[in-house]
């Protein structure tokens, strides 16, 4: 009987559906995060009978039959639906209100791609992640600037002790992908281009499909916490139906078994 | 001994024959796009047995029909995620030649093809849909525009006869190119994805029933095996 082995393979998904939920969870107060979903197949056929094919009594048969062995994960996929906003009144906080990614350069000199606004500023005044990595293009903030403002058009402004009027200091461009669920994710709230993203289409804020820019506001994590928990579950009754299916097979060949007196 | 030993072994075969299809479709409960089976075990059998014995009581697998019913559609929001509404599959183009499908999990390869996860391309009414643009737009009747313009029109076909289907695995279906027709009445639902027809209850329904008749095909061949025992022994006194 296949449906011992067939049964084991819908365990296998069901486990892989619980690690991908349980990450989820886990980031569900990352900034700029975004869940991801495992995408299922069902594995080759045997055709025992094909459909249409002749009997040995000469009648076409209607229609055949074929028993598969099982299911297979073949990709985890990224919803980049928006996350919530989060005011924080931190002016180098920035949501984006629209698609659109942050490019940031990482230390060896590639970029990479962020959704999480929440900037810093380094000892030499540049704009950076948490981790350190600067803003691309690079905004160097001046050491005694009194208030930063950032445009829903990106452009970076400060006031300077002694002036009146706002100085721009550069602005922030964001990238956008005809695939974001084709970037890959590298970690850090940072993801990477891919073949099947595209190349990177930059723009200004607001223009072009590009989202605004939102200051003092972070994007949350889009994760939502019931409909995980309902991924749970669904996933969890799954794994127990087929762990059912296993312990049907298996008692059907202990019947068989018994068939043979000891 | 008499054909009645083997008419029960019969069925007990063909209580594992359903249970091989239920574990099938219990393994794919979470697999998008996927249709379940029905097996058929029925009198249309004792037409295919030679004349002289249409006494009946034999078992076998007269039929096997994927259920094409509408499964329920999950919103993921992914442009590139698309669900079918109504009696309809997508077209792919494979390396075997044109499959059909369900699951309308999209994604694009480097130069911009629409294809599976696999990397076969998705049909339109013009071949593969290669997309230039920045946005991704697929109206309910599969027309697809990005801000550079309508880029063509997803092929939606249906199965005349959905008994002749063959399954191919990857949630790919096989049929004769006389067994399609265009399907007007089917709806494309973009940034939706549809999830397995499969229902846990019915499985779970099945799988007692099949336990439990396998159970009473063994009970009714030890009983068969005993009286014959006691036959032979009756005889040899």
């Amino acid at each position: 009987m296949r449906a011992l082995w067939t049964a084991a393979t819908g365990m296998q998904a069901q486990q892989l559906t619980l690690d991908v939920v349980a990450n989820n969870l886990a980031n569900v107060q990352t900034t700029g995060f975004k869940r991801s979903r495992v995408d299922f197949q069902d594995l080759v056929y045997e055709t025992l009978q094909a459909p249409g094919a002749t009997s040995a009594q000469g009648q076409e048969v209607p229609s055949g039959f074929q028993v598969g062995h099982g299911s297979r994960a073949v990709a985890t996929q990224r919803l980049f639906i928006k996350g919530d906003l989060q005011q924080t009144g931190n002016a180098l906080d920035l949501a984006i209100e629209g698609e659109g990614f942050f490019q940031i350069q990482q230390p060896n000199g590639d970029t990479a791609y962020s959704r999480a606004g929440a900037f810093k500023k380094d000892s030499q005044g540049r704009v950076v992640t948490s981790d350190g990595f600067p803003l691309e293009p690079e905004i160097t903030i001046p050491a005694n600037a009194l208030s930063i403002a950032v445009g829903v058009d990106g452009t970076v402004s400060v006031i300077l002790p002694g002036q009146q009027q706002p100085q721009q200091v550069g602005s922030i461009q964001l990238v956008r992908f005809i695939n974001p669920a084709g970037l890959q994710a590298q970690g850090r709230n940072l993801f990477i281009l891919t073949q099947a993203s595209g190349d990177a289409t930059p723009g200004t804020p607001g223009q072009d499909g590009l989202g605004t820019l939102l200051q003092g506001f972070v994007e949350g994590a889009n994760v939502n916490v019931v409909e995980e928990m309902v991924g749970l579950i669904t996933s969890q009754r799954a794994y127990e139906i087929n762990s059912r299916a296993i312990r049907t097979a298996d008692e059907m060949m202990q019947t068989a078994n018994n068939l043979v007196r000891g | 001994m008499d054909a009645a030993m083997y008419k029960a072994l019969s069925g007990a075969v063909a209580q594992m024959r359903r249970m091989d299809v239920t574990a099938q479709d219990m393994a794919n409960s979470n697999t998008t796009g996927y249709k379940g089976d029905r097996l058929a075990f029925s009198e249309v059998l004792a037409e295919r047995l030679p004349a002289e014995d249409r006494s009946g009581g034999w078992v076998a697998v007269a039929d096997q029909r994927t259920q094409f019913s509408q499964g329920g559609i999950q919103m993921t929001g992914n442009p590139l995620n698309l669900a079918l509404e109504g009696d309809g599959v997508f077209v792919v183009e494979t390396a075997r030649g044109e499959r059909y499908t369900r699951n309308g999990g999209f994604t694009l390869s480097p130069d911009g093809t629409i294809v599976t996860p696999q990397g076969d391309a998705l049909l339109g009414e013009g071949g593969p849909m290669q997309i230039t643009g920045t946005t991704i737009e697929i109206a309910s009747d599969g027309t697809v525009k990005s801000e550079q313009g309508e880029i063509g029109r997803i092929r939606v076909v249906r199965f005349v006869n959905p008994d002749q289907v063959v399954k191919e695995g990857a949630n790919l279906f096989r049929a004769a190119p006389a067994n399609v027709e265009e399907a007007p009445g089917a709806r494309v639902v973009q940034g939706g994805l549809e999830q397995s027809n499969v229902s846990p209850i019915d499985s779970m329904v099945s799988l007692i029933s099949i336990n439990r008749q396998f159970e009473a095909y063994e009970r009714a061949m030890k009983l068969m095996d005993s009286e014959t025992e006691k036959i032979v022994a009756d005889a040899g006194r």
